[in-house]
């Protein structure tokens, strides 16, 4: 009788265990390939790195890895803070013995790490910060810089863009065509605002004024009052760490110019409850959106948010693409060596959520930078309607049209 | 002559703001002797609660700004009976010693304050939505209701603050125990009762210009440092714990800041009031007004 009961007993523990492993994903016995991710998890776009990169690796890891490994996800929070992401580095390589890098929001800090991945020769996609200087330091020390990438467009490229669609959607469509520019100050809105001086004359536009403010700055009046004597018709921004605050303003004192350029936590779903939705009519430029521009682009946007109940900033598609890019450098190389995987993103030509994405060469003053153009990535420009953000350029991926917010139309039309 | 006007209108708004703002840190000063560091935390406390229960409930503006008033009394509270109270009461620390221990932790409480809001919210600023809409021309200037509006109910909570401590009979207890704690206690009043009103009252400070602040200039974890840092330089500059000393000082920093941002750079507004706040310190260390 005890050993019935003995033996019913190892039966239902037994079809217990069985039962609570059913839904687990696949065991793998193999090595786990390690990758590292660094970002400032506070703000938005910060926390979209991570929120991707942990959605690219648990996608491949369900779909069986990379070559049959399971790939292992590290995360650190640098704060913002150069100090804070080069002991990550350190100790991602030294400790955690990752074979790539990516991620980082901020420009300063993407430079502070430069001279460590070419130091411990780490590959290190950089995902959020656009500073041109972050290329240019590969262009310059190839030999020992090559093994940083920098997937997001950089700030020449985003002039760029910006210039493309206030000339296509807003100087030729509504005869706007005076500018100022108004940035934040920070190294990554140097090189934007030279690509905008550059940019937007060529479009047609012309800059009647700039300025550059402290990302500290509470009260933006003085700001508004000084672009208003200008009399722009649009101010053209390069805000990232700044955001509510001059957005707010802007709508309050219903300054009667059209906000557009770089407005990097407007591109954010919460952007609109932070700014009680005082947003609406802001033009943002991002590197992608829940637009038809792949056919990757809508699938990753629609699981992201269910996941995580908040839309993708543009440095979430960056990463997602940087992650899925390093699976396929590992595959085509057979290898995790840093420079065979350097070698293969160098040759690669993906397509990803925010266009078709190759790297500049050595020879090009962004090297490892990704190109810009209608066959690769152009970004897209988004406005928000009613609510919500409606993509408004390129024409191939609209899913609506620029409208000019009343107040702007209202005092235009008056005067 | 239209620069004029503006900062002449623009300078009172912001003035009359930050004198609200000041107004709890020199009455937890002038009366308990606390240089409450956690001050500038209150302020965003308020502020953010508010916004979430605005944003992610919907209630209404005065439910949600009702709300992220509460936090800040409850807040209040807890420091005093946390921390203030029991330092106060200790044996093992000397009396001496006392002011600088609650310094401290008050400090510290900040930090848990900023850490905490960090953590649950974010560091993006938020902002609570306008009382009003639309804007008026006056001296050639444009001017939003909402401004006008958040600058007439600091100046009418500062009135009311001010007539509650001169003429009725719970501020007049608060002002005798800024005067002398023995005297109180011989008149036979209980100081922890003189205690807790004056941290309620802080509290519900805090909270208004907190969310007055907020609706105005927006609120993040990280902008509390320097909210204490301005409170501080203008209660430095007023005379420490000198109510009408705290409002006048406003006026001259808030236009100190607006003159900056105006004639100089809107970077530099926040300069002023720390170079004044380092002169004041070497030259009239006792403030402006000196002591109430």
């Amino acid at each position: 009788m005890k050993g019935v009961v003995e033996r019913i007993s190892i039966l239902a523990v037994s079809a217990l265990l069985c039962a609570a492993f059913m839904g687990v994903p696949p065991v793998y016995g193999a090595k786990p390939i390690n990758i590292g991710v660094i970002g400032f998890q506070s703000p938005p776009p910060g926390q979209s790195i991570f929120d991707a990169a942990a959605l690219a690796v648990d996608q491949i890891n369900a779909k069986g890895g990379i070559n049959g490994r399971p790939v292992k996800l590290f995360a650190y929070d640098d704060h913002g803070k150069s100090a804070d992401a080069v002991e990550a580095f350190q100790r991602a390589v030294y400790s955690d013995h990752v074979v790539a890098v990516v991620g980082v929001w901020i420009s300063e800090v993407a430079l502070a790490l430069e001279p460590w991945a070419a130091r411990l020769h780490v590959p290190f996609i950089v995902t959020g910060g656009a500073s041109t200087k972050i290329s240019a330091l590969v262009h310059d020390n190839y030999n020992s810089y090559k093994y940083i990438f920098q997937l997001t467009l950089n700030s020449d490229q985003m002039a760029r863009s910006i210039a493309d669609f206030l000339k296509e959607d807003v100087a030729d469509k509504l005869g706007y065509k005076r500018a100022f520019i108004a940035s934040e100050n920070f190294d990554w809105t140097k090189s934007l605002d030279a690509g905008y001086m550059k940019y937007l004359p060529k479009a047609g536009i012309q800059v009647v004024g700039h300025i550059r403010f402290a990302p500290d700055t509470n009260d933006y009046t003085p700001i508004f009052s000084t672009i208003e004597k200008a009399h722009p018709d649009i101010v053209v921004t390069g805000w990232a760490h700044v955001g509510v605050k001059p957005t707010v303003q802007w709508h309050e004192q219903q300054v009667p110019v059209l906000l557009a350029g770089v407005n990097a936590q407007a591109a954010t779903s919460a952007f609109w409850a932070a700014t009680s939705g005082a947003t609406e009519g802001v033009i943002s430029q991002s590197e992608a959106s829940d637009a038809p521009i792949t056919p990757k682009t809508i699938p990753f946007v629609k699981v992201f948010e269910q996941k995580f109940k908040i839309s993708p900033a543009y440095c979430g598609y960056n990463t997602y693409d940087a992650v899925y890019m390093l699976k396929k450098a590992i595959e085509a190389a057979h290898s995790t060596k840093s420079d065979a995987l350097v070698k293969a993103l160098e040759k690669m030509s993906y397509t990803g959520t925010q266009g078709h994405i190759e790297f500049h060469g050595k020879k090009s003053q962004f090297t490892h930078s990704i190109k810009y153009g209608p066959d690769f990535v152009t970004g897209i420009q988004a406005q928000w309607q009613n609510g919500k953000l409606v993509t408004i350029w390129p024409k191939r991926a609209a899913t609506g049209t620029l409208v000019v917010p009343h107040f702007v139309a209202q005092k235009r039309s008056a005067k | 002559m239209q620069l004029f006007w503006e900062i002449l209108v623009n300078g009172f708004i912001v003035s009359s703001i930050y004198a609200l703002g000041a107004m709890g840190f020199s009455l937890i000063f002038g009366t308990a002797g606390i240089l409450n560091l956690a001050h500038g935390a209150y302020l965003v406390l308020a502020a953010i609660v508010a916004w979430f229960f605005i944003s992610y409930f919907k209630l209404p503006l005065p439910a949600g700004l009702a709300i992220g008033i509460l936090a800040s009394v409850l807040f209040s509270y807890l420091l005093f009976f946390l921390l203030v109270n029991p330092i106060d009461k200790s044996k093992r620390i000397p009396e001496e010693e006392k002011a600088i221990f609650v310094l401290t932790a008050t400090l510290l409480w900040s930090i848990i304050i900023e850490g905490m809001l960090d953590y649950v919210f974010g560091s993006t600023p938020v902002v609570i939505p306008p009382f009003v809409s639309g804007s008026m021309h006056v001296f050639e200037i444009s001017v939003t209701y909402n401004m006008i509006i958040l600058a007439m109910i600091s100046l009418l909570i500062i009135g009311l603050l001010w007539f509650a401590i001169n003429r009725t009979r719970p501020g007049k207890m608060l002002l005798a125990a800024s005067m002398s704690r023995t005297g109180v206690a011989i008149m036979g009043i209980e100081l922890k009762r003189v205690y807790l009103l004056l941290w309620g009252i802080y509290g519900i400070l805090a909270g208004i210009s907190g969310v007055l602040l907020a609706a105005f200039l927006g609120a993040s974890a990280r902008a509390a440092p320097e909210l204490t840092g301005m409170a501080f330089s203008i209660v430095v500059l007023g005379g420490l714990g000198s109510i009408t000393g705290s409002f006048f000082a406003s006026y001259i920093i808030g236009y100190l800041g607006t003159l900056t941002a105006y004639l100089i750079s809107p970077s530099y507004t926040p300069l002023p009031a720390f170079f004044v706040l380092v002169v004041i310190l070497l030259l009239r260390p006792q403030g402006l007004f000196g002591r109430f």
